[in-house]
């Protein structure tokens, strides 16, 4: 079935009903049409899957899906625009640009945690691109995938953009498949499958993977300001974000006082009982309820620690003085559980932070300018937010993806587009001025070779 | 451990000291380079020249004269492009800082090839060097001159910890494949380049494949055939052929087939006399067994003119063939020789199908007065490059990116594109600590009133250059009404 839904995209793109700007334009306000008037139906799904807290929807979800397709609509026209470059004396009267051209056949395969942006977000760029897209949505959020494949065939072009839903199998076949761009959202170990089987046809790949995620907070910051900012990134979703700050690094002086700014915010945000908050997650399933338990064992956490695997509920959880050897620390939380592993100063924060894998995300608080400079410039990562969490992914302008292990690509506003697209060289030149040539042309006799030195070290002046 | 593993730990080792972050460092070694190129460019001539029986003026043009280009480039511009770059903000983010910062990966694997043993290796060692990196370097064996010569000299001029040289054949590669490194760079061909990926895929490895493909050359019936022949002879039979950007094939109205046949025969004379194999500046095929490739490749074609070989010296005349068809031998790889096979089609439209038929090319070649034609085959067709009305200059212009699409690679380089291929760009955003009201409708408990709001701020991500032109626009119609009040009420 997958096969079927792939050629029909192939015919569909070679047809050539892509190329026209108009036509991507249409299907991009078809989009946009698509999420306003279902927003309702796409709440209701996400709360089916992931007991998802209403507002958070559109907060985290539908209104970042709009404005860039907004985006896309007002900017396209330029994006796919010839762009001319800086030429040479040798190219001075031709025509050099880069023309951005679609790819072909793009796949994008989508994650459960954020089904509608992860899926819709690469989709935005990839028709704006020229592309055609198999979508193939995460089976873990099921009502969503049966839903995005119910409203994607009503809205957009069935033929170029198909929705193929499935588990594990149904994902392998399509990565037997040959696709011009594979484009994935998930675990590192999915990560290295996908780009091996997208090296068998060539396929270049965008992978936004994940890791653990730091967050140090300087002992002279406004601490009260810097918890609540991180509790809210840590605990929404129920800590089931890609860049959510997966732990805490601090020195123990300030350890007590960031629990009990946390602890504060907490029950700000939540209420004494986060079980009973309307605002508050679910765990997605019973396996990574599960999982997240376990990561906690032996450990007595100073804050929250309570759950209920009926409801896939884990109570906004924080641990003191984690080991750095804990497997809290060796793999990524993905849940509702803050570790604070305390060091000695920044240089320690550095060193611990540059020992592991380079993480998607590197979050500062910190006043001293020169200290975040610091920072910044001794570690990588795939994205930095100082004095906030998260926030660099909400603009456009700045692409969004990992280094290392947290991924490869990336994407966001005209970066979707461009990692989408064929960036070709285009030099067109005339067939006079043939005299210019002769120097290059054998026989090299040395006359000629210095005339042509002569002239290349002019070019280069 | 294998020297291949104990190479690449020095190398990472040498990395995380973090001597190559300073640009002073980068610019220095690239000095280096630049001074290596120069300083040896005998030795480097002697060894492409028993490589590849390329003269020295031949090795000047096509490798060398390049490479200081690029080399000088990077040095002037390294600052600007390893400056952190601003971007666009928003409204939300007005008073904050927002740029993207390039870094280095780490550790670089560069596999080079041997037709242009040193242009080809050492290019993107440049944009390596300018990005940061330390970069371990693998010259091809095949050309085992060059790859020797490299290996001896090079780590008198560059940091020989950071840029090490690892000589060796398939096991060696296969070994250095096996280690991890952060990007790996690998030019050559296809089969192997899927080899490389799926290596690289084991450690999450970012790659970028210069591979090749049949690049095709359309020369339109009214377009003036003479110097698109010049153009074209001298891109085929540059380096006996072995370029990855040569014309592979011509695509022609069987009307001109016999023009454009005695076009390249008296190019051919004009370039390499009426026996090119005494002549010295045209080249050898690379080892018999690519030898025995391309003469098996003629099969069953035509010759219109040369067909002449001699297995000891490798050598192969600067061969055309006539009337092939998309099934014939010739057609079935990339020839990578000094064969140039000519297909007939009856217009644009058969020759933009032919094309699409075929997997993307490295580059497509138009050849034509007509602007709206060469539009058309842009339009229709996908390459990594298009070259109109000549044969493989693109390559020269550093503000072009270089590189392949679909079979034809993956990742470009060249000038700032080899730089920015080879660092990664970290998005950055530095906020502060006050302002904390802005960030309250953000959080939980949730009402529908902060939704609006959220829906108002986040909705209505003006950028701010439109808010600067709004504002300004807006000033300057308050002032003009102003004046305008003023003079209506002088007047009165």
């Amino acid at each position: 079935l997958s096969r079927q839904a792939v050629q029909r995209a192939r015919e569909a793109f070679q047809s050539g009903r892509t190329r026209p700007l108009e036509f991507r334009l249409q299907q991009l306000h078809a989009l946009q049409r698509m999420i306003t008037e279902k927003e309702t139906e796409i709440a209701t799904a996400l709360k089916q899957d992931i007991n998802r807290v209403r507002y958070d929807t559109p907060l985290l979800e539908l209104i970042g899906i709009e404005n860039e397709i907004k985006l896309a609509i007002d900017r396209m026209a330029q994006w796919a625009a010839p762009r001319p470059v800086e030429k040479n004396v040798l190219t001075i009267s031709d025509e050099v640009y880069i023309q951005p051209e679609p790819l072909g056949v793009v796949l994008i395969i989508g994650a459960w945690n954020y089904p509608w942006a992860l899926t819709l977000l690469p989709l935005v760029g990839a028709i704006a691109a020229g592309n055609a897209a198999v979508v193939k949505p995460s089976e873990l959020s099921e009502y969503s995938s049966l839903l995005l494949r119910a409203l994607l065939s009503r809205y957009l072009d069935k033929e170029l953009y198909p929705v193929v839903t499935g588990g594990v199998a149904e994902t392998q076949d399509l990565l037997r498949l040959r696709f011009d761009h594979v484009f994935f959202t998930g675990g590192s170990t999915t990560g290295k499958l996908v780009m091996e089987a997208a090296a068998q046809h060539l396929t270049p790949v965008t992978l936004e993977l994940g890791g653990k995620s730091p967050c140090y907070i300087d002992k002279d910051c406004e601490i009260r300001v810097a918890c609540r900012r991180i509790t809210w990134g840590k605990f929404v979703n129920c800590g089931q974000t890609c860049i959510a700050p997966d732990y805490i690094l601090c020195e123990p002086s300030i350890q007590s006082q960031v629990v009990d700014c946390i602890r504060l915010t907490l029950l700000e945000f939540y209420g004494a009982d986060p079980k009973c908050s309307p605002d508050y997650g679910r765990i997605i399933n019973q396996r990574h309820f599960n999982r997240i338990m376990s990561l906690m064992e032996g450990y007595t956490p100073v804050v929250g620690g309570q759950s209920d695997s009926s409801q896939c509920y884990i109570a906004p959880t924080v641990l003191k003085d984690v080991p750095p050897h804990s497997r809290l620390m060796q793999e990524e939380i993905f849940g509702p559980v803050l570790p604070i592993v305390t060091v000695s100063d920044m240089d320690d924060a550095i060193r611990f932070v540059n020992e592991r894998e380079k993480p998607l995300a590197l979050y500062i608080f910190c006043n001293d300018k020169k200290a975040v400079k610091r920072m910044i410039e001794e570690t990588t990562s795939g994205g930095v937010t100082v004095n906030d969490v998260m926030m660099h992914y909400t603009l456009s302008s700045l692409p969004f993806g990992g280094v290392g292990h947290s991924g490869m690509g990336r994407y966001h506003g005209k970066h979707t587009f461009d990692q989408l697209s064929h960036q070709r060289a285009c030099l067109i030149r005339s067939l006079k001025m043939e005299s210019v040539n002769l120097a290059r042309y054998p026989p090299q006799d040395r006359r000629r070779a210095r005339r042509d030195k002569l002239n290349k070290i002019r070019r280069l002046n | 451990m294998s020297r291949e593993q104990l190479v690449v730990e020095r190398t990472r080792k040498a990395f995380l000291t973090g001597s190559t972050k300073p640009l002073k460092f980068r610019i220095q070694q690239l000095q280096c380079l630049l001074r290596f190129i120069t300083e040896r460019r005998k030795d480097i001539a002697d060894a492409v020249h028993k490589d590849l029986y390329k003269s020295e003026h031949g090795t000047e043009l096509f490798e060398t004269l390049g490479l200081e280009g690029d080399i000088q480039l990077a040095i002037e511009k390294v600052w600007e492009w390893a400056a952190p770059r601003p971007v666009e903000k928003t409204l939300l983010t007005i008073s904050d800082e927002v740029y993207i910062r390039p870094e280095p990966l780490g550790v670089v694997l560069i596999i080079g090839a041997w037709n242009y043993p040193w242009a080809v290796t050492l290019k993107p060692l440049v944009g390596a060097i300018a990005a940061g990196n330390a970069a371990v370097i693998k010259p091809s064996e095949i050309s085992s001159h060059s790859a020797k010569l490299m290996e001896d000299l090079l780590p008198l001029y560059l940091d020989k910890d950071l840029y090490p040289v690892v000589t060796g054949g398939v096991t060696e590669t296969q070994e250095l494949l096996k280690q991890r490194f952060d990007h790996i760079f690998y030019t050559g061909n296809c089969t192997v380049g899927k080899l490389v990926m799926q290596a690289a895929a084991q450690h999450l490895t970012p790659v970028s494949l210069e591979l090749g493909g049949k690049s095709p050359c359309f020369i339109d019936k009214n377009c003036d055939l003479n110097v698109a022949c010049r153009r074209i002879t001298w891109g085929k039979f540059v380096n006996c052929g072995q370029t990855c950007i040569a014309p592979d094939y011509i695509l022609c109205e069987a009307s001109i087939q016999s023009r454009v046949v005695e076009e390249i025969r008296k190019c051919i004379k004009e370039f390499y006399t009426e026996d090119p194999k005494t002549f010295k500046d045209y080249g050898r095929i690379v080892n018999q067994r690519h030898f025995r490739r391309v003469v098996a490749l003629m099969e069953g074609s035509t010759v219109a003119l040369g067909g002449d070989r001699d297995e000891s010296q490798c050598y192969i005349a600067p061969t055309v063939l006539k009337d092939v068809t998309g099934t014939s031998t010739v057609m079935t790889e990339e020839i990578f020789g000094p064969v140039l096979p000519i297909i007939t089609v009856s217009g644009l439209d058969e020759a933009i199908g032919f094309i699409n038929e075929r997997e993307k090319p490295l580059v497509v070649y138009v050849f034509s007065h007509d602007k709206k034609l060469i539009r058309r085959v842009i339009t229709e067709t996908s390459s990594g490059a298009l070259l109109a009305n000549d044969c493989l200059v693109h390559a020269t212009v550093s503000a072009l990116p270089f590189g392949g699409v679909g079979n034809s690679g993956m990742g470009c380089y060249q000038g700032r594109h080899g730089f920015d291929r080879l660092s990664h760009l970290r998005s950055c955003l530095i906020k502060k600590l006050n302002m904390e009201a802005v960030n309250s409708m953000r959080y939980p408990p949730h009402t529908a009133k902060k939704m609006g709001w959220v829906r108002f701020f986040l909705f209505n991500q003006v950028s701010v250059c439109r808010l600067r032109r709004m504002a300004l626009l807006t000033l300057v119609t308050v002032v003009a009404g102003f004046l305008v009040q003023r003079r209506v009420r002088r007047i009165g």
